[in-house]
């Protein structure tokens, strides 16, 4: 690699990485995360290359046709395949990003302190950085494909002042493949994005990604979240609120099947008052599937008039699902609205007896009611969840 | 020397060894600063205990040194405790008589507005080691031993009922649950054993306040409440009044059990001086259809680490944790509750409110757990808390673990600040800020205040009162 901001970062990633130990007992940011999958011993195959492709699932192939389609904008285990996006758009890979926006460059993966975010920063050159000029208003569709035993594939979006992007995400990590991804959002003032988030996985897979977004004055989100991978999964998203009149809605939908545990954290960092956040967690785990959600609302010193609330309900299908959920609230100023809750119940037996009663069977009803739970996360970027849901 | 109701020390001296409840006041022990078995050791022997019980003692004390503190998750300022500068044990009669020029300004201030009557300020303020209640002592004692209740104190209950102590001593909170359970199992002193026989009712709330022990108060009491089937009873300890204390540890175990059907309830007011750091285990097991209701109120120490729990082990227990914690400038109330439903049917509840004044800090942190082998559980969980200034801080740490049939958890928290209509429409009929500014922090704890017995929440309503003053301004 050549000399430079990036390399520097790869370099100093790469050296800071084995000092970082795997995540352990005692680190409270991975409390009720399942650590075996996390392990050394979990990942090491990845590593060499070890773990057999298995067969790949419908969902994981739809996304790696899109990106080899063209069109779209498309990773593919880091590498720009595709810069699909309006004209007005600037699409760089991540060696030229670093060139000319040296300061979203560096922000964002010198802020890598974790074990799997500094591997991707490690990997900084595998990414691309998207920039929408002030004033647009434009969508993209992106895809980011992991094949590879490990695959890291990072993105910067730098959205102008007063400028709407819609973007709909998809990944796909297939079977075998070890997806590691940092994402960084650096929204304009009066900026809006409208950000809808797909992630499947193969079995024998694992996926990490962290999403951070920096949200200055009247910037606007609206975010849906969905996690449907078949193996084990951890986001990290970072909602940082920097100025007044910031508005971030957040939705996340986790789907947890065939005994893996979904791991989401997410922060809502209010820095500057007279903002709101509003953060609505979704779950739906069946047969021994876990769903580990962590939320930490942190309001500062000064930030008064912020408005922030949290909510985590989750759904269990089965006896032996799990949920394990920890809204965390941190407030310093006494100016303020903060709720969280936090609900875990199975579907109502009045709500399927109902159904029932008009001819549906128990598990269309289940289906209905799951769907029917599901749907509110994709209500506000309008789009339907996709089938099986 | 004289003290605050203006008889001398030496008249009071004679008072003590009257009644049948008083210890000798006449042996002087300290086992001196730090910790090493043969601190332990000394204790032991002066409290002419067992071999199994100085066994006991020295293998926490092996734990005790081979455990980390918890800074991963717990406040930093613990790391400031020195072990080895901590005196682990001091007799009542070696305990220096402080006179009553050496208590602060503040908290004699305080034992006056909150009107606690004169002896028994001095015995607060740690002037005088016990106050003159032996007849109130005395007659409940009678009571009690009609019906066959044991209520004694932690080294009375080791020696003359190994038989019922025994059993359960320990076994509710192991010596390694924790750092600070392991100290305490080291160096335990003073604290009440009480054992209810079956199907008793015991109509009066037993107080530790009366039991006249100054080791009631002490930094490592041990108390352990047995309820047999069908019993009930009501336990207090503490109280309203500030304690002013020079020890900076105070590390309590307190061990609940509730046997088929049993109910305990157990108050607790703390208003340690904020120097004292706080940290108490506290956890009690539920049998089939037994409750326990932990009730606390936290009010003084400069760091407080406290998570009462209940383990619901029999079918159809309940548990509930009622809680109010008020952090002032400097203090930092952890606390919260523990709830481990391991059976069929069981139930809880938890309430928690906290108020943060100036610079205070007040945390909830909390544990719900249903394992998939429990199923039809449920619980419910409220945190609300108050800030009263801007640099004012509250935490919520609540933590979840569900699985298994029909099991449901719900917790809510919200976090609000003075209502500044309602004070203006106060100040409007007269009332000054600091007036209208405790009245609407009465009111905002007034639900939970109002479980705590008669007595208590009259001086603590009082207490808010003066904890508010220039709050505001």
């Amino acid at each position: 690699m050549k000399p430079g901001l990036l390399c520097d970062i790869s370099s100093g990633a790469k050296a800071r990485f084995a000092d970082i130990p795997f995540p352990h007992k005692k680190d409270e940011y991975w409390r009720f995360a399942d650590l075996k999958a996390w392990s050394a011993d979990a990942l090491f195959p990845h590593f060499s290359g070890a773990v057999p492709h298995s067969k790949p699932c419908g969902a994981v192939l739809d996304v790696e046709r899109k990106a080899l389609k063209g069109g779209a904008l498309a990773l593919f285990d880091g590498q720009l395949v595709s810069s699909g996006a309006p004209e007005c758009v600037e699409v760089l890979p991540m060696g030229v990003a670093a060139e000319k926006y040296p300061r979203c460059v560096s922000e964002l993966f010198f802020s890598a302190a974790g074990k799997f975010d500094t591997l991707a920063a490690s990997r900084a050159e595998n990414g691309a950085m998207v920039v929408v000029p002030d004033g647009a208003d434009v969508e993209i569709e992106m895809a980011v494909v992991s094949k590879l035993g490990l695959s890291a594939g990072s993105a910067i979006f730098k959205i102008g002042d007063n400028s709407r992007l819609r973007l709909v995400r998809s990944f796909a990590v297939s079977g075998g493949s070890f997806g590691v991804s940092m994402f960084g959002f650096f929204l304009g003032k009066n900026s809006s994005l409208e950000l809808a988030t797909f992630k499947y996985s193969g079995e024998a897979a694992h996926s990490y990604l962290r999403d951070d977004f920096s949200l200055p004055e009247n910037a606007k989100i609206i975010d849906a979240y969905a996690e449907f991978g078949l193996s084990p999964s951890r986001a990290e998203r970072n909602f940082s609120i920097l100025g007044a009149g910031v508005d971030a809605d957040i939705r996340a939908l986790v789907k947890s099947s065939g005994g893996i545990t979904h791991d989401l954290r997410t922060s809502q960092m209010h820095k500057a008052g007279g903002s709101s956040s509003n953060l609505a967690v979704k779950c739906v785990v069946d047969d021994s599937s876990k769903a580990a959600f962590s939320g930490l609302v942190r309001v500062d010193a000064g930030a008064q008039k912020t408005k922030a609330y949290q909510s985590c309900r989750s759904l269990s299908l089965s006896d032996s699902a799990k949920t394990q959920a920890s809204p965390i609230l941190e407030i310093m100023a006494n100016d303020v609205e903060c709720s969280h809750g936090c609900t875990v119940s199975k579907p109502d037996p009045d709500e399927i007896f109902y159904m029932n009663q008009r001819g549906l069977t128990s598990k269309e009803a289940l289906e209905l009611i799951t769907a029917g739970f599901s749907r509110t996360t994709f209500e506000r970027v309008g789009i339907e969840p996709p089938g099986g849901v | 020397m004289e003290n605050v109701s203006g008889k001398s020390m030496e008249a009071l001296n004679l008072d003590r060894s009257v009644g049948d409840f008083s210890f000798a006041e006449d042996y002087a022990y300290d086992a001196g600063v730090g910790l090493n078995p043969d601190v332990v050791r000394y204790i032991s022997k002066v409290k002419g205990e067992d071999e199994w019980v100085l066994d006991f003692r020295l293998n926490a004390l092996k734990v005790f040194n081979s455990m980390e503190l918890p800074t991963h998750w717990a406040s930093k300022r613990l790391e400031d405790l020195d072990f080895s500068k901590i005196r682990y044990y001091l007799a009542k009669g070696a305990k220096k008589k402080r006179s009553w020029d050496e208590v602060p300004e503040d908290v004699k201030r305080t034992f006056e507005k909150l009107g606690v009557p004169e002896q028994e300020r001095a015995f607060l303020a740690g002037v005088e080691a016990q106050f003159d209640s032996e007849s109130a002592y005395s007659n409940m004692k009678e009571y009690l031993e009609k019906d066959g209740v044991i209520f004694v104190d932690s080294t009375e209950g080791l020696k003359r009922y190994p038989e019922i102590f025994r059993k359960y001593f320990g076994r509710v909170i192991p010596t390694g649950d924790n750092k600070f359970s392991a100290l305490n199992s080291a160096v335990f002193s003073g604290g009440s054993f009480i054992y209810v026989p079956k199907g008793v009712h015991v109509k009066q709330p037993l107080q530790a306040y009366f039991r006249i022990n100054a080791e009631s108060f002490g930094q490592f009491e041990r108390t352990l409440i047995i309820a047999d089937e069908g019993a009930e009873l009501m336990y207090m300890e503490g109280c309203t009044a500030p304690r002013f204390e020079t020890g900076t540890l105070h590390s309590a175990v307190v061990e609940l059990v509730a046997l088929k059907g049993a109910k305990i309830q157990y108050v607790t007011v703390q208003n340690w001086s904020d120097n004292v750091f706080n940290l108490v285990t506290k956890r009690g097991v539920a049998e089939e259809g037994a409750q326990i209701r932990w009730v606390d109120c936290n009010i003084g120490s400069g760091i407080t680490m406290k998570y009462p729990a209940v383990i619901l082990k029999g079918a159809g227990a309940k548990g509930e944790v009622i809680s109010i914690a008020l952090a002032n400038n400097n203090q930092h109330q952890d606390t919260g509750a523990k709830m481990m439903h391991l059976a069929d049917g069981t139930t809880s509840n938890i309430l928690s409110k906290s108020v943060s004044i100036g610079s205070g800090r007040a945390s909830y942190r909390g544990l719900v757990y249903m394992p998939d082998t429990a199923k039809n559980c449920k619980n419910n969980t409220e945190c609300d808390a108050l800030l009263i200034n801007s640099n004012s801080r509250t935490d919520t740490y609540p933590a979840i673990v569900c699985s298994g049939d029909n099991n449901s958890v719900q917790h809510e928290a919200s976090v609000s600040k003075l209502s500044e209509e309602q004070i203006f429409y106060m100040r409007q009929r007269g009332l000054s800020e600091n007036e209208a500014v405790s009245l609407s922090v009465n009111g905002f704890v007034n639900d939970l205040v109002k479980e705590f017995p008669m007595e208590y929440s009259v001086e603590l309503k009082r207490l808010i009162e003066l904890q508010m003053e220039g709050a505001v301004g």
